[in-house]
């Protein structure tokens, strides 16, 4: 078994031992995935809390004295300016991609997660083989098999969306009501958490920009073409992630509106 | 456009493409199916159906759909010899082909009214076509009813329906994947009753007219009365039991995946001999010339002399075998999968490769 496998046989393992404790209530697996999201976002937290000071500092950062003395001396030299930032970044200890980390990072576990998914509900004979030797002796899989896929309106396995009245070729499943969602969640964290600036110069701004606006649309493709329950993640995951940004008191309400990105300061 | 948005461009499309690369669309492949007639076998592989001519191992004609199906269900045959086999693609398409037309006309008939994958291969009772889906639905369809639209019924049972019904007598037998074993009515199709097995059935039974006779991954082979339903006998062993028994004058021979292979008394369960071949054993065995032939994961083509234990083996492949082995005339068929060299092997009863297929041929 390749390392990968092994990375993707525990997250099935523990997928399936949250739905054997659960298999008795109607969309026990979609169920499953929500606790699931809920416990990796716990074992990610210290990376959010992390993400959260990198982007505190950042802010801060806008009102420091020597920030803005290199932006105003090096406002028509680009290369020696992103030196200078690059050098202030060091000497105060921030990581300017940090903020993007938490979304960067989630990448290998969407993709550990969109596997368990497949595999869990295996929907050919090889894949439910392949389940069958994929699981640990603590569970009675033999109880389980196969998992009940339906959860809400939705079949977990499949690509979501509500019928249309009329049939549209390019929306083949319908109104894909969990990819809007995931796109607008998504959106909607990744500005809560970029940090302001006031120079349009500043390439890790510009980079946490076009995150917000190239990331809601990357998941929103994922979520309408792949598993419903890889959307079920994503909302919950975003979800989870700005109701931790709001209780920390970090989450900057003001980036959600138009030309909302820049520092109180630099409004006045 | 700037450096640093192109290469988050870039970055961000290449890991929508190793998402898909890891993922896809939920996994279609899987072993092939296999059915045979008097002059050709067929065989389901993935997008394409290949039809081979018995008599040398030489390819017929090829098909695959513009609805980018995929294959893998053993095909059935109607009364006319026409070809009927389901795609496991999300055209969710069963497929009534002509193995006799050219390939202009090699389609006859289509159905896309289904919500899932077909798996199983259909029950065809003369011009009735009773056909499983995953969908959880049996599709009913009177193939003498001319047009496309040929559907007479559509009896929701739940879960997913993998393995081929069975009628015995008055009954329609539908094992499913969700435990249960459903009887039907076959004049009405109303359900008579259901039982639940303590685990899933991929694979279907068999029936002797009296009883229907299955295994489930509950690591058990279960005798239930075909008229209500009722467990007759239920007799343990040793994993699970995947593909269904081969009944042959009261004896019950079928393996299991921890590789063991059962001789079992039909009358009441009683295990009458068990040895362990190779490897794990999820094909259903077939009767050759008295013989019982089965194959094991590890590739491996056994014949096996009734009441007897030391089976002699036909053919050792470099391929796992999960494919039920088809009779053809003199010859056993059988359908390696991961195989490097052929997709289709023709042995005689002596285990001697009479011919091999692969798609170069």
């Amino acid at each position: 078994m390749s390392p990968w496998d092994l990375f993707v046989s525990i997250f099935v393992n523990i997928l399936l031992w949250i739905y054997s404790l659960l298999s008795s209530i109607p969309g026990a697996f979609g169920i499953a995935i929500i606790l699931f999201t809920i416990l990796i976002r716990l074992v990610t937290w210290p990376l959010n809390g992390a993400q959260l000071k990198s982007a505190k500092a950042m802010q801060d950062l806008q009102n420091d004295k020597d920030w803005q003395a290199i932006q105003k001396k090096y406002a028509k030299d680009k290369e020696k300016l992103a030196q200078e930032q690059m050098r202030i970044y060091k000497e105060k200890g921030i990581n300017p991609f940090s903020s993007c980390l938490p979304t960067l990072i989630q990448l290998p576990v969407i993709f550990a997660l969109y596997q368990s998914i497949t595999r869990s509900l295996a929907s050919s004979p090889l894949a439910l083989l392949q389940l069958t030797r994929s699981i640990g002796s603590f569970l009675d899989v033999s109880k389980l098999i196969p998992l009940d896929s339906k959860f809400l309106w939705m079949d977990l396995g499949r690509p979501e969306g509500i019928a249309l009245p009329i049939a549209i070729s390019w929306l083949p499943n319908g109104f894909p009501t969990l990819a809007v969602i995931v796109a607008l969640t998504t959106y909607v964290q990744t500005k809560l958490t970029t940090p302001p600036t006031t120079n349009p110069n500043d390439q890790s701004a510009a980079m946490s920009g076009m995150m917000s606006i190239y990331m809601p649309l990357l998941l929103g493709w994922f979520a309408l073409n792949f598993s419903s329950g890889l959307a079920v993640y994503f909302i919950v995951s975003n979800l989870l992630g700005i109701a931790q940004y709001a209780m920390m008191g970090r989450a900057n309400w003001r980036n959600l509106l138009p030309g909302g990105n820049k520092p109180a300061a630099a409004k006045k | 456009m700037k450096p640093n948005r192109l290469i988050l461009l870039l970055s961000l499309a290449l890991l929508a493409l190793s998402l898909s690369a890891c993922g896809g669309t939920p996994p279609a492949v899987t072993w092939p199916g296999l059915a045979a007639d008097d002059n050709a076998a067929y065989l389901t592989n993935g997008s394409i159906i290949h039809a081979v001519r018995l008599s040398d191992g030489a390819k017929l004609w090829d098909f695959s759909s513009a609805s980018k199906s995929v294959f893998y269900s053993n095909p059935a045959f109607t009364a006319d010899g026409q070809l009927l086999v389901g795609s496991a693609a999300n055209d969710y398409a069963l497929f009534r082909l002509d193995p006799k037309a050219d390939d202009a006309n090699r389609v006859t008939w289509t159905f896309t009214g289904a919500k899932d994958h077909w798996v199983a291969t259909p029950l065809v009772v003369g011009d009735i076509v009773y056909a499983p889906n995953a969908d959880g639905n049996l599709y009913v369809f009177d193939l003498s009813i001319p047009g496309e639209d040929k559907l007479t019924g559509t009896v929701p049972l739940g879960g997913k329906l993998w393995s081929q019904p069975i009628l015995a007598g008055e009954r329609l037998i539908v094992p499913s994947l969700d435990h249960n074993v459903h009887f039907l009515d076959v004049k009405t199709l109303k359900e008579q009753t259901s039982h639940v097995l303590g685990g899933a059935i991929p694979g279907g039974g068999v029936s002797d007219g009296k009883y229907f006779y299955v295994g489930s991954f509950d690591s058990a082979m279960v005798a239930m009365d075909v008229s209500d339903g009722t467990p007759a006998w239920i007799a343990p062993v040793q994993s699970w039991v995947w593909g269904a028994p081969l009944l042959v004058n009261g004896t019950l021979y079928f393996g299991d995946l921890g590789g063991n292979f059962y001789e079992m008394n039909a009358a009441d369960g009683k295990i009458l001999a068990s040895f362990q071949p190779d490897g794990a054993i999820l094909a259903s065995p077939i009767l050759v010339d008295g013989h019982i032939v089965f194959v094991t994961e590890n590739g491996t083509v056994y014949s096996l002399k009734p009441g007897e234990t030391n089976p002699f083996s036909l053919e050792q492949l470099t391929a796992k075998l999960y494919t039920a082995p088809v009779a053809a005339g003199d010859l056993i068929l059988v359908a390696p999968f991961q195989s490097d060299s052929s997709l289709l092997i023709a042995l005689d009863k002596d285990g001697k490769q009479a011919w091999s297929f692969s798609p170069q041929k």
